[in-house]
């Protein structure tokens, strides 16, 4: 317990030096910060529509976050060869591929925290708040996070065993699969092989209370419930893949 | 007892779609518990994949590793390691203490023993003034430190290093050398590690195993793989008289430097004749070193080998 705490505590530290944690963290707060411009210039309806702009911009930069953070974290480590050196002493690769996964997690929920709180700040200054606009903008974000960590997940267990570039591009898809499943369904013409997938493929939409919160809609919170259980056993079985393959495979470096 | 035991090890790797390669083929060998071993071997010969195959970083194909009687996959066998790898790399943001205490928290030791461990250690590998330093700014030599460093925080009874003296300039080959003979009489360690270089192997090894093109072609002594090894010396000198060259004319090779010649010689008589013969004429010896050329053209002229059979197959 305590080498995990360990890993993961140095594994937030990295991400404080890292140059893509900072980019990426100012992407987002320019996104919110230019989206509630946006929003005062235009009448009500379309304030509503830079809220569903801010939510997507933080949405799509944890997703960002997610994925290039975990390559960056974890397979990076695997392919410099630092990770020699933690693997020769006495502890298993599980505890070296969660102590990771832990730290960016911790990390994710600190950005989110941030950039909700930020999204409520700007969003009272130009248009006003209602308590129940900001518990539908908080649900948002934690929403968010849930789906980020679904992803960090996935892209975890593909860098178990293939390169950057295809865990980036395979996480990316994998995103983009997990929302408009039934779009694709529509374009593919629902064969059989997709039919099967998109009973594995977590359904990523139901994170997606973007719209609901612009209007101010709450989910009712036995769904939020359900959906952070749904959350839960899908990054759990994501992780536990990845950790069987890291156990199986040489490690070369 | 036996410490390090290889039983019939063969690793292979797939090379292109079907292909294999071996890298490391039928290794059979036993290590005394207390030795000190060095593993010699061209490049590509299956020194890092046998160490890698120790610290289950790699799974054999076939056969069987077992240290201190147990599996590499063992977490008490990682407990009783020390790892040096090849090229070692830490994580660019910490410093050398932090690097000292991160790793030893992952091998189990705490609080006030961890920390004087790690100033003992600082001190043994000289790197006290670099304590605060981040690790992104240190020289490969600096980087070789503190992994030998690491290696030893949890005074492992088994050390096994990859080239620890490769990369290093000369002064850094020797104070590398000297630190694993202060290892070595500070505990009861036994310590295996891998070169290339003959002379490394010399000054710090009762033993030695020969791996070539993946094969263990030989665990002798040092002393039994340098007998039968013919005295060669190149000689150095400068100033020599116009009789002198005339008589050993064959074997002069003029140097680039004015004046000055080298001398390849076999054998002892022969280097108190030059000697002698040198001193009559007035020349002067710059210097004088042991060559070890008919070692070293067995172990590596085989890589030389290989590869053309290589460039052959494609
Ligand atoms: N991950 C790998 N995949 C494929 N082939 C490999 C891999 N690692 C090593 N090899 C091959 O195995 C052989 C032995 O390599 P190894 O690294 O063990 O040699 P070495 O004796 O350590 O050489 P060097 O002195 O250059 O460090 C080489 O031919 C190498 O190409
Ligand atoms: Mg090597």
């Amino acid at each position: 317990m305590n080498k995990l705490l360990s890993i993961a505590a140095t594994a937030v530290r990295e991400l404080l030096y890292e140059r893509v944690f900072y980019i990426l963290l100012a992407f987002a707060v320019v996104g919110v910060v230019f989206s509630n411009a946006l929003g005062e210039l235009t009448y009500a309806d379309q304030a509503k529509l830079s809220l569903d702009f801010m939510l997507a911009g933080t949405q799509m930069s944890l997703v960002l976050f997610s994925i290039f953070v975990g390559v960056g974290l974890f397979q990076r480590e695997l392919t410099s060869g630092s990770v020699a050196m933690i693997l020769s002493k006495p502890l298993s690769r599980a505890t070296f591929l969660l102590g990771k996964f832990l730290g960016q997690m911790t990390v994710q929920a600190l950005v989110v925290v941030a950039l909700c709180l930020l999204t409520i700040f700007m969003w009272s200054l130009g248009q006003g708040m209602s308590a129940n606009l900001v518990w539908s903008i908080i649900q948002a974000f934690y929403l968010c996070y849930l789906e980020s960590v679904v992803l960090a997940a996935v892209t975890y267990a593909l860098a178990t065993f293939s390169g950057s570039m295809t865990t980036g591009a395979c996480a990316l898809s994998f995103f983009f699969l997990g929302h408009y499943r039934k779009t694709f369904d529509l374009t593919l013409t629902g064969g059989s092989v997709w039919g099967i997938a998109e009973k594995l493929l977590p359904n990523l939409e139901l994170f997606n209370v973007k719209t609901l919160a612009t209007y101010a809609f709450l989910v009712p919170p036995v769904e939020v419930f359900w959906l952070t259980v749904y959350a839960a056993v899908c990054a759990t079985l994501f992780l536990l893949m990845g950790i069987v393959i890291f156990r199986e495979r040489d490690i070369p470096t | 007892m036996t410490e390090i035991e290889f039983i019939g090890v063969t690793k292979e790797f797939a090379s292109g779609l079907w292909r294999k390669k071996t890298a490391v083929n039928d290794v059979s060998f036993g290590i005394e518990a207390g030795a000190v071993v060095g593993i010699l071997g061209a490049n590509g010969s299956g020194k890092s994949t046998s160490i890698k195959m120790m610290l289950g970083f790699l799974k054999p194909t076939r056969g069987e590793i077992r240290i201190g009687g147990k599996g590499p996959y063992d977490f008490h066998t990682r407990k009783m390691i020390g790892y040096l790898p090849e090229n070692p790399r830490f994580q660019k943001f910490l410093k050398a203490g932090e690097v000292l205490r991160y790793y030893g928290g992952l091998a189990e030791m705490k609080g006030a023993e961890l920390s004087a461990r790690i100033d003992s250690l600082l001190e043994l590998v000289g790197l006290k003034h670099a304590q605060r330093e981040r690790v992104a700014g240190f020289s490969k030599g600096m980087i070789q430190r503190l992994a030998i460093a690491q290696s030893l925080l949890h005074s492992p009874p088994v050390l096994i290093f990859d080239e620890p003296m490769s990369g290093l300039d000369p002064l850094g080959r020797r104070e590398i050398r000297h630190l694993i003979q202060e290892i070595k009489k500070q505990m009861p360690v036994t310590i295996l590690f891998s070169s290339h270089i003959l002379s490394d192997v010399e000054l710090l090894c009762q033993s030695v195993l020969l791996l070539k093109a993946g094969r263990l072609t030989r665990q002798c002594s040092v002393s039994e793989l340098l007998s039968g090894e013919p005295d060669q010396y190149r000689l150095v000198a400068k100033d020599v008289g116009e009789s002198f060259r005339k008589r050993f004319g064959e074997k002069t090779q003029q140097l680039p430097e004015p004046d000055h010649v080298a001398f390849d010689l076999t054998g002892a008589e022969e280097l108190a004749l030059v000697l002698a013969e040198l001193q009559h004429s007035g020349g002067v010896v710059v210097s004088l070193t042991s060559l070890r050329r008919s070692l070293e053209d067995s172990l590596f002229l085989d890589r030389r080998s290989s590869t053309e059979k290589g460039a052959e197959l494609l």
